[in-house]
């Protein structure tokens, strides 16, 4: 169930909010677990059980953990271990079996077989967020949950369940235990999650269309105007889909009286591919940064070491996003770019204009998107050849598509900047503040327009 | 003190939406069969272990309950509206032209035009029975004029001028320059030509492959609220309808229309305009065999193997053949040589946009 669904919207949420309200506090954490895994095993009736698995597995070893972590410290980190590769292969079976089985059989190893097992959504994320909690422990960061109910509602919290933020353990450790609801703090939730259901329904599907008609377009009919058109629209849609998601999480989650942290800081904004990563899934960057880099080293090392972590974590990045050599690539891809720029391109950046820098960024990014978005490595170069001058530089479709999506288009880039944050801010002005319940209701109204017509789909004997 | 009225204004509206919203959706009355879809809604989903735990029982559900979400043609009415209020010129690919619906036709598949193509020449090569090809342009070229500014849609003039081309010793009627200089031949609602159009063509036939002079004819309206299948893909339900005319001629023929599942003495079915799809009214829609039997008397026959686009138009062949047989190679399985005589006229009648996309011509044999 994807919250801008209307099973999700208009049959779950509300039983959800009416039960969490009506029950005593002290039970909320168990109704967050109970409606938590209904909420999984909607979408996953038979992978709930692993998560459930999952859930008893970590707790248990984050008991064994805490429990040698102040004496036998040997001891505690082999507890840590076991915990971390049950965790990976837990991971690497569902997600990296048939990769790795189909390179292998590539190379000539006929051993293994491909299971073609459907991947359990938001694996990659659950796992990585139960990681979290005995790598903390062990580092003391934490103290154990003493409520399997409330260390599985952490797991399974639905806000975040299956595309993140992840939520670190010690981020949320207080609030699991106590935690307020507020008139302020909900409002702000529904605020939030409106916003996340306008981006995710009204601009990230909107501009999907336009970049899977642009790329599905043939031969002939190409531009190259066309292509950067495409491939901005996909950097618009991804971005709107993920951010649009976050808040909707963040919103739900502050509903509920948890705060999660942010995940999206204007990624398009910045001035350089460094800050870009430092804007863009924040809570994979970090998890990546404070599980990965620096314990491998980080900068500590030496330059040669930095590199090499560097490459390393990018190149795990890739993986995570999907278990297919275009992620590699496109991970390796930024990696190559961020240690440039830690070499020697962010000073020469620092000196070039500002316009150039975002000229610079946003080329990466649209670039390494090519990657991203076609699985098919061939298919993307191809693509690629005609951004750079392979079909002709404009055409009568390409005058269509401006007038018909140009304003999609500008709302998309103005949404990605700060600007109705800032300066825009109507929210903030005091006369304005009336526009708050209407912007409400509008946004209700027309998103739930979009979600129905999504389904409406007229069989039309269209050609006949 | 204000601040805290409209957020508990903002929390309101949003706990009432979803409540309201849901629970007058529990009571909504479920249809089952959707007009302007012209499909069959989904129905709840089976509860059975097998199916719960089959992987897709969530889509299903979803797909229940959109289909019977409350006040579900409005939500679309008012999302074709939002779109349009973006300056975008069209929604679900049917642009809202000058009172018109005009379907939007950018690209096509050039293996299947090609392959099509092939299918026809081959058929009549191995027949040595020349046929004539007759390719309809749709209005997303033709009434280009109604289209909102900086529209572009395929040059389908181009096109089927490169069709012509190939057409070697196959007698291929190009319409396009004159449907291109008159207007309103398509229906407004509906992808379809219309009976203005069709009379170009059968002007055409009559010059070309009959080397007479066209009959007259008078319309008699007989319906003014045909909303087409461009009226239901739109979403642009505030649009009018367009009118449905009967043909009359002096004198009147009479005929016997043989379906493959039911005979009739008309050329038009009466209980069609009783439905949404009014296009039906001739000849009934769609069949896989039609063989139309008149009092001419004068021995002509022909065999069309078509699509939709000819039933519009055989109602004015009818005037000049003592036999048509129709062919809808979609479900048309038999081979179409065996239905050809010394003295057929074989026609090859297709939509150019479905010409480009129809996999079935391959079954012609």
């Amino acid at each position: 169930m994807v919250f801008s669904s209307l099973t999700f919207l208009f049959a779950y949420l509300p039983v959800v909010l009416l039960v969490y309200f009506l029950v005593p506090v002290a039970l909320r954490n168990l109704v967050l677990l109970i409606v938590s895994l209904f909420f999984y095993g909607w979408g996953e009736p038979v992978y709930v059980v692993i998560m459930v698995i999952s859930i008893i597995i970590n707790w248990i070893f984050g008991n064994f953990i805490s429990r040698y972590r102040d004496t036998d410290r040997a001891k505690s980190r082999r507890y840590l271990t076991l915990c971390i590769i049950f965790n990976l292969l837990l991971l690497g079976f569902f997600k990296y079996w048939d990769f790795l089985a189909v390179n292998l059989n590539h190379l000539g190893l006929r051993g293994i077989r491909p299971l073609r097992l459907a991947l359990p959504i938001g694996i990659s994320f659950y796992t990585f967020q139960t990681m979290s909690y005995p790598i903390d422990l062990y580092r003391r960061e934490t103290d154990p949950q003493k409520s399997i109910v409330s260390f599985g509602a952490y797991v399974t919290m639905f806000p975040q369940l299956i595309a993140g933020p992840i939520v670190r353990y010690t981020d949320i450790a207080k609030q699991l235990n106590e935690r307020k609801i507020t008139r302020d703090s909900f409002y702000h939730g529904v605020m939030r999650f409106l916003c996340g259901l306008a981006k995710k329904v009204l601009l990230a599907n909107q501009i999907g269309l336009i970049h899977d008609e642009i790329s599905a377009l043939p031969q002939g009919s190409q531009s190259v105007v066309l292509a950067w058109l495409g491939i901005l629209a996909f950097a618009f849609q991804i971005y709107f889909d993920f951010s649009g998601y976050s808040d909707m999480a963040i919103g739900l989650g502050k509903m509920l009286g948890f705060d999660f942290l942010e995940n999206f800081q204007y990624p398009y904004i910045s001035r350089s591919v460094t800050e870009f990563w430092r804007r863009w899934h924040m809570s994979l960057s970090f998890w990546f940064r404070d599980y990965v880099y620096i314990p491998l080293g980080g900068n500590r090392k030496g330059l040669k070491r930095q590199i090499m972590n560097i490459l390393i974590v990018w190149m795990l990045t890739g993986l995570w996003h999907g278990a297919s050599w275009n992620f590699i690539f496109w991970g390796v891809f930024y990696g190559v770019i961020l240690i440039l720029e830690k070499l020697f391109l962010l000073n020469v950046l620092k000196k070039c204009p500002v316009w150039v820098t975002h000229f610079y960024t946003m080329f990466i990014v649209l670039i390494a998107w090519v990657f991203f978005a076609f699985t098919d490595f061939s298919a993307g170069l191809r693509y690629l050849g005609v951004m750079f001058g392979n079909a002709p530089v404009f055409n009568g479709l390409t005058l269509d598509y401006l007038r018909n999506y140009l304003l999609l288009f500008v709302l998309c880039a103005v949404a990605s900047t700060p600007l109705f944050k800032n300066r825009l801010n109507i929210l903030q002005n005091k006369k304005l503040a009336w526009t708050a319940p209407v912007l409400a209701a509008l946004c209700l109204l027309v998103c739930t327009a979009f979600i129905v017509d999504a389904s409406y789909n007229p069989f039309l004997y269209f050609r006949f | 003190m204000k601040t805290k009225r409209i957020q508990k204004l903002v929390i309101l509206i949003f706990v009432s939406y979803l409540a309201l919203l849901t629970v007058f959706n529990c009571f909504w009355p479920k249809k089952t069969y959707s007009e302007n879809e012209n499909r069959y809604l989904a129905e709840f989903p089976s509860l059975s272990p097998s199916n719960v735990f089959g992987g897709d029982f969530d889509d299903q559900f979803e797909s229940w309950f959109s289909d019977h979400f409350i006040g579900r043609d409005l939500w679309i009415e008012l999302k074709a509206l939002s779109v349009l209020s973006t300056g975008t010129t069209r929604n679900n690919d049917v642009y809202l032209a000058k009172e018109h619906l005009v379907r939007r036709f950018q690209t096509y598949n050039k293996k299947i035009l090609n392959q099509n193509m092939t299918s026809i020449l081959e058929f009549c090569d191995s027949l040595d029975h020349p046929g004539t090809i007759l390719i309809v342009p749709t209005a997303a070229d033709m009434e280009k004029q109604l289209l909102p500014a900086g529209s572009w849609n395929l040059d389908q003039a181009s096109l089927i001028h490169e069709l012509q081309a190939q057409a070697g010793t196959q007698k291929f009627i190009d319409l396009t320059p004159v449907m291109d200089a008159q207007d309103d031949l398509y229906f407004r609602t509906d992808h379809h030509w219309n009976e203005k159009g069709a009379y170009l063509a059968y002007r055409e036939i009559c010059h070309t492959v009959l080397n007479k002079e066209p009959e007259q004819f008078t319309y008699e309206q007989v319906s003014n609220h045909f909303k087409g299948t461009l009226y239901s893909r739109s979403g642009y339900f505030w649009h009018a309808g367009d009118p449905v005319y009967r043909y009359h001629h002096d004198p009147e023929i009479h005929v016997s229309v043989q379906f493959d599942d039911h005979e009739s003495d008309s050329l038009y079915s009466d209980q069609r305009l009783d439905e949404k799809d009014q296009y039906m009214y001739y000849l009934d829609g769609n069949h896989p065999y039609v063989k139309i039997q008149t009092d001419l008397k004068n021995h002509k026959k022909a065999v069309i193997i078509k699509d939709s686009y000819a039933h519009i138009l055989v109602p004015y062949l009818a005037y000049e053949y003592e036999q048509i047989e129709m062919i809808d190679l979609r479900y048309y399985r038999d081979p179409v040589s065996e239905l050809i005589e010394p003295d057929t006229d074989i026609y090859f009648i297709y939509s150019l946009d479905n010409f480009t996309e129809d996999p079935y011509l391959a079954f012609l044999r």
